[in-house]
């Protein structure tokens, strides 16, 4: 029961004159519980590795394993199962806010699980729970998506998809346009979904997010994964400004103090500290 | 990101094609495009001079390096209207029709009808090819220029002939944000769920809101903006502006102008006289036999 | 000499929706400034009410001690503004054009253009992209053409309203790079920088703070992050090295607000 994607390649406008190659042969393999973060230049295929994951995208070459459920380049989006590979793997994507449509924030909430033939009651007992985990006030759920707050919004959208869920979450620049509190109030929410159990894989340029929040990161450039190992690994490569990464700035800081404290501990400024506390003196 | 091709898109190359101006092409386009539209006597004669047209088509994209594969991919949605649009006109009555080619259960189709259903589909394609080279070699601005300048007249009777030039050259440009916009909804609302292929109407209406609402929304608050953008560096409609393109005729338009316009008027000429070239070629021939 | 005025300026949506309540600041030819709040405390709205893009409810604002409105085109021509999406501001087909549409809408003459042009490019390195769509680009590189396009109209005040937030680090660095450029030019442009990233507040000189539709705090970007109650009450996160020293402070380090990074870690080391 994992990820495990084979030589997967992917090409836009294949034959044409404007053909672009966009993933080239990965290979990788994630593991049963995961909170991994995929990073590098935009354009290096980030988010289109991420789309082949739940079927947004069919390989051109290659395959895609999700438990039982098998994607490859002659997989049809009309198949039958398509359906279960959504429900299992939900996917936000970014600017998220901007899919919302339905008059209130419930009935939106609501439409995944009626898409996927789920009982009105029970869609509208799910889409409730959904919107309780991601924190939205309850005076909200009848308001119309519009009158919601940047954060409001981007958390009711991640209740969209929940409300089915996910055992495998996909996000594409969750952070990206909020805030310091809509940050701060995702990112608990993420910790919070991670250690009930889902899984999650998002893209970001954010680094800060990736060494707060995740355990392990693939670094990709020009389509191909350049390495998928633990955070502290990935920030500590000589050649990352090369791959358009700016390591973040406590991580930068307390490399120098490696020898004296466990630099893998360090998530932010006050683990740093703590650390200095415990080691020193 | 996916770059979805667009088509029918800009492309930035230096052909021959790309430079002549966008008046003349503009000009061009609507005189090959009665060329197609006429009839040239019978069938046959229609035939091969739609054939000619054909090639003369391919040689101006090939020398404006259009792909015809790249159109053909584009084109893929459309296959469908080509197809309906050639049934139906197989299975239209008309009483001219003499020839039967099948009889399917008492209903005749006759090769007539066989042959007009194809000359449609034919002069079809080629008014979207033609269409497809002007707009892929020619900037939108310049072809917002192009139809500005022959709409002046209308500024006689106070039509604002500057703003609507301006509106289609914004709206050209939108174009390819709009479809971007939408694959991203759609396949927003797809992992949702949401399917837009199979399901009864009322299903599929409510799942086709899902991306219209979004659309229209963002649409909107993108033209907002644009607004915004347009009147903080003093874009103020009907409003007296310079130009920073100069268009000038140049001697490849001269050229191109008389070949074009020498076809054309070929052409025209040939509509106008009602040949049956077979006939033509028949006697032709036999002339050049006597003769001997 | 003052170069904008805000006296007593609110702004209402419908009767009752208040984005911004009363009020009043003064900006000095040549500053730098930033203005920073959460999302929806009205600080894009304050922007686009200096360059008149709409009217408040009250008050009233003057430029060089006049006043002016939304119909007053001559001073409106001295103000610029780079949006937060990219795409959205790019109304020419190619980025010469780009460039060259604000200077048609000025009426300058054609023969004048193309040195314009090449001069405002030049100065956001994007000369090489004279002849690119903007389908090519990516949005770094489209935000620096809105420079461009803006300040080849001779303005003398140009906002930033969140034209980083959508943009990746790359591009983001280019802007503030771009940023530094314009601070040191001659003609000592006044530029105010609307953002919520706390590192380009550390660009400017002097910082206003909206909260609950006013003015919160209005000083030196230095005194505002050394102050750890005033930041918790304002809900902001201070830069890395202002949160690090108050932090190291705290736990008894002997660290000044003053130290550069690195004199920060060979006193950690003591």
């Amino acid at each position: 029961m994992a990820i495990i994607i084979n030589n997967l390649t992917h090409i836009y406008n294949k034959k044409t004159d404007i053909e672009t190659s966009a993933l080239n042969n990965i290979s990788l393999k994630l593991k049963d519980h995961f909170f991994t973060a995929i990073i590098g230049k935009t354009g290096s295929g980030k988010t289109t590795f991420l789309q082949h994951l739940n079927g947004l995208l069919i390989p051109n070459d290659g395959e895609v394993i999700l438990d039982d459920f098998k994607i490859t380049s002659n997989y049809k989006k009309s198949k039958k199962n398509i359906l279960e590979i959504r429900k299992k793997v939900g996917y936000l994507f970014q600017f998220s806010e901007n899919q919302l449509f339905e008059n209130t924030v419930l009935d939106d909430v609501m439409f995944a699980p009626l898409n996927f033939k789920i009982e009105k009651e029970e869609a509208k007992k799910l889409a409730i729970e959904a919107l309780k985990l991601v924190n939205l006030n309850e005076t909200l759920y009848e308001k119309s998506p519009l009158n919601l707050s940047g954060g409001e919004k981007r958390r009711a959208a991640l209740a969209g998809i929940l409300a089915l869920k996910p055992k495998y979450l996909l996000l594409d620049e969750p952070t990206s346009g909020l805030d310091v509190t809509g940050k701060n109030d995702l990112i608990k929410l993420l910790k919070k979904l991670y250690e009930s159990g889902v899984s999650i894989l998002l893209v970001t340029h954010d680094m800060d997010l990736v060494l707060n929040c995740c355990n392990d990161v693939i670094l990709m450039d020009k389509g191909k994964v350049i390495d998928f190992n633990d955070v502290y690994s990935v920030f500590k490569r000589d050649d990352l400004e090369n791959y358009g990464i700016v390591r973040p700035k406590i991580f930068e800081f307390c490399k120098d103090f490696e020898k004296f404290i466990d630099i893998n501990k360090v998530k932010n400024i006050d683990d740093f500290i703590m650390e200095l506390k415990k080691n020193g003196k | 990101m996916g770059n979805e091709f667009v088509f029918g898109n800009y492309t930035p190359y230096n052909t021959i094609i790309h430079k002549i101006d966008c008046r003349l092409k503009l000009f061009f386009l609507v005189i090959l495009m009665v060329a197609v539209f006429f009839s040239y006597g019978t069938f046959v004669t229609t035939l091969i001079i739609d054939g000619i047209l054909l090639v003369l088509i391919s040689i101006i994209m090939f020398i404006s390096k259009i792909k015809f594969i790249t159109i053909l991919k584009s084109l893929k949605f459309i296959w469908i209207t080509f197809l309906f649009i050639f049934l139906i006109n197989i299975f239209l009555p008309n009483k001219n029709y003499i020839t039967i080619a099948f009889d399917i259960y008492g209903y005749n189709i006759y090769w007539e009808s066989i042959l007009q259903s194809f000359r449609i589909l034919l002069r079809l394609i080629m008014m979207i090819l033609l269409t497809v080279i002007l707009t892929s070699t020619t900037k939108s601005t310049d072809l917002s220029f192009a139809l500005e300048w022959y709409m002046y007249p209308l500024k006689l009777i106070k039509f604002p002939v500057s703003d609507f030039a301006m509106i289609i050259s914004l709206v050209l440009r939108c174009i390819p944000l709009i479809l971007n916009e939408t694959t991203r909804i759609k396949k927003a609302q797809e992992s949702r769920g949401a399917n837009f292929t199979t399901g009864n109407i009322f299903k599929r209406i409510i799942t086709f809101t899902s991306i219209i609402v979004p659309l229209l929304l963002s649409a909107i608050s993108r033209s907002l903006d644009m607004a915004d953008a347009m009147t903080i560096r003093g874009f103020i409609p009907s409003k007296k502006r310079t130009r920073y393109h100069i268009y000038k005729f140049s001697l490849a338009d001269l050229f191109s102008f008389i070949f074009v316009s020498g076809c054309c008027c070929f052409l025209f000429y040939l509509a106008y006289m009602q040949f049956d070239l077979l006939e033509v070629l028949f006697n032709f021939t036999s002339t050049i036999t006597v003769l001997r | 000499m003052k170069l904008i005025e805000l006296k007593n300026v609110s702004l209402i949506y419908n009767k009752k929706d208040v984005v911004l309540n009363n009020i009043s600041f003064s900006i000095n030819e040549g500053e730098i400034i930033s203005i920073i709040g959460e999302n929806g405390s009205g600080k894009s709205t304050l922007g686009k009410l200096i360059t008149k893009l709409i009217e408040p409810t009250k008050g009233e604002l003057f430029f060089k001690n006049k006043s002016y409105s939304i119909s007053n085109e001559e001073i409106r021509k001295n103000f610029g503004m780079i949006f937060q999406n990219p795409d959205n501001q790019f109304i020419g087909n190619t980025v010469e054009d780009d460039v060259a549409f604000g200077l048609e809408n000025r009426c300058i003459n054609p023969k004048d253009m193309p040195k314009i042009i090449d001069e405002k490019l030049n100065l956001v390195d994007m000369i090489n992209y004279k002849k690119y769509q903007p389908n090519l680009l990516s949005g770094g590189q489209k935000q620096r053409v809105a420079i461009a396009s803006n300040i080849a109209l001779n303005l003398s005040l140009l906002i930033f309203d969140e034209a980083t937030s959508m943009l990746d680090p790359k591009g983001e660095l280019e802007v503030s790079n771009i940023i530094e450029k314009l601070k040191k030019a001659d003609n000592k442009m006044t530029l105010i920088i609307i953002t919520h990233n706390m590192e380009e507040v550390l660009l400017t000189n002097r910082v206003l703070v909206l909260k609950d539709q006013k003015i919160s705090y209005d000083g030196k970007p230095d005194d505002l992050f050394k102050n750890e109650e005033l930041l918790k009450t304002l809900n902001i996160n201070p830069p890395f090295k202002y949160e690090l020293v108050t932090k190291l402070k705290k736990a008894g380090f002997a660290v000044d607000f003053n130290d550069s990074l690195k004199s920060i870690k060979d006193k950690i080391w003591q």
